[in-house]
């Protein structure tokens, strides 16, 4: 029999991951307009290291997925609104994916490499060159918009599962057992 | 008078360029030389280099002890390696450059240490404060040229630099590297 709910791993992994990614979107708006100063180089570092620690946690949250599978979308849906979940859903990984290795090879680009958690130097895997910086750093910024735009979607989404139909969808994502 | 004046200026000049060979036989070949840093802010390390420096240098392997090293470096010509930073860098806090746009490094005397190395002592001067420092360099010949590079440490507070928020020493390091190399044309005299 399908499972229902989401277990213990995977809802942490989702809420955790949801808190990081939050925590680096308003880290980065705040940073943007700052003055060059020590705090901004501490922004910076913490930016990187929570774009990164996304990175690895969904790389576990994918491993994870693969192993043990995910309760499928409740019956009642109709057909379009299972495909744009599963769009999300999908946008959703390979964003949290390809958004910080954006941002890794932008530091690399700009000569200043990522340290994560200021003791562990991260290789760098493109060359330091003014105009590729500046490329990536555009990337970066757009793709992080488009994941805000597809967060804003799985939001709504899990809203109105909750409020408008008043089903299991977000409480499957949600701690306790009910 | 007029006549006169020429002729005085004429053979000044011509003193000087007399004058300049007796100092430095060797020229610096810019486009080929660096002198650049390297430091660590939040661990990470980071480079940077100026773009513009002038050194009169007089500099024979085999004779490390009578060289004569002159370096001038325009600290407006830094690159951080973002505009934002060239920009600060300028500042009160960091060069000061408004103030003191020239570093200034005079070699007091220089040694062979064996294994192709020399030390190279001398007095740097940033932001209007003097200090010794003692480099590592090699030498090479480098076809007609002779190449010299190397290093030398400083901590970046002793001179000011970063001074203010800047000084807090767990996000800016104070110790910096400071790299050359020089690529000299011609004999040493």
């Amino acid at each position: 029999m399908a499972r229902l709910r989401y277990d213990g791993m995977q809802k942490t992994l989702h809420w955790l991951i949801a808190l990081l990614i939050v925590a680096a979107f308003i880290l980065a708006l705040y940073l943007d307009d700052l003055p060059l100063s020590p705090l901004k180089f501490k922004l910076y570092s913490y930016h990187k290291w929570l774009g990164i620690s996304v990175l690895i946690l969904a790389c576990i949250r994918l491993g994870y997925r693969k192993a043990k599978g995910t309760p499928d979308p409740l019956a009642s849906q109709p057909r379009w609104q299972r495909a744009l979940a599963a769009a999300v859903h999908h946008s959703l990984y390979l964003l949290m994916i390809v958004l910080p290795l954006v941002g890794w090879a932008m530091s690399s680009a700009k000569g200043i490499p990522v340290v994560l958690y200021g003791v562990l130097p991260l290789p760098n895997w493109v060359p330091v060159n003014h105009d590729l910086g500046e490329t990536l750093e555009t990337a970066h910024v757009v793709l992080a918009w488009v994941l805000a735009a597809v967060v804003g979607l799985h939001v709504a989404g899990a809203l109105k599962h909750h409020v408008i139909d008043r089903d299991e969808t977000l409480r499957r994502m949600l701690p306790g057992k009910h | 008078m007029k006549t006169r004046n020429v002729a005085a200026l004429l053979a000044t000049a011509g003193l000087m360029f007399a004058a300049v060979p007796a100092l430095a036989a060797q020229t610096l070949v810019p486009a080929q030389s660096k002198i650049g840093f390297a430091f660590k802010q939040m661990n990470v390390p980071v480079e940077g280099s100026f773009k513009r420096f002038d050194a009169k240098v007089d500099f024979d392997p085999a004779k490390p002890e009578k060289t004569q090293a002159n370096i001038t470096v325009d600290l407006t010509s830094i690159d951080v390696g973002s505009a934002d930073g060239n920009k600060t860098t300028q500042g009160k806090d960091w060069f000061n450059t408004s103030a003191t746009p020239k570093a200034t490094f005079v070699a007091s005397s220089v040694k062979a240490v064996g294994g192709g190395k020399f030390e190279a002592k001398g007095k740097l001067t940033i932001k209007g404060i003097t200090r010794d420092v003692t480099a590592t360099l090699t030498s090479k010949a480098d076809g007609a040229n002779t190449d010299v590079e190397g290093s030398f440490p400083i901590q970046r507070l002793q001179f000011k630099i970063g001074d203010g928020d800047w000084a807090d020493t767990g996000t800016v390091a104070d110790e910096v590297t400071v790299k050359f190399k020089l690529v000299l044309a011609g004999k040493p005299g």
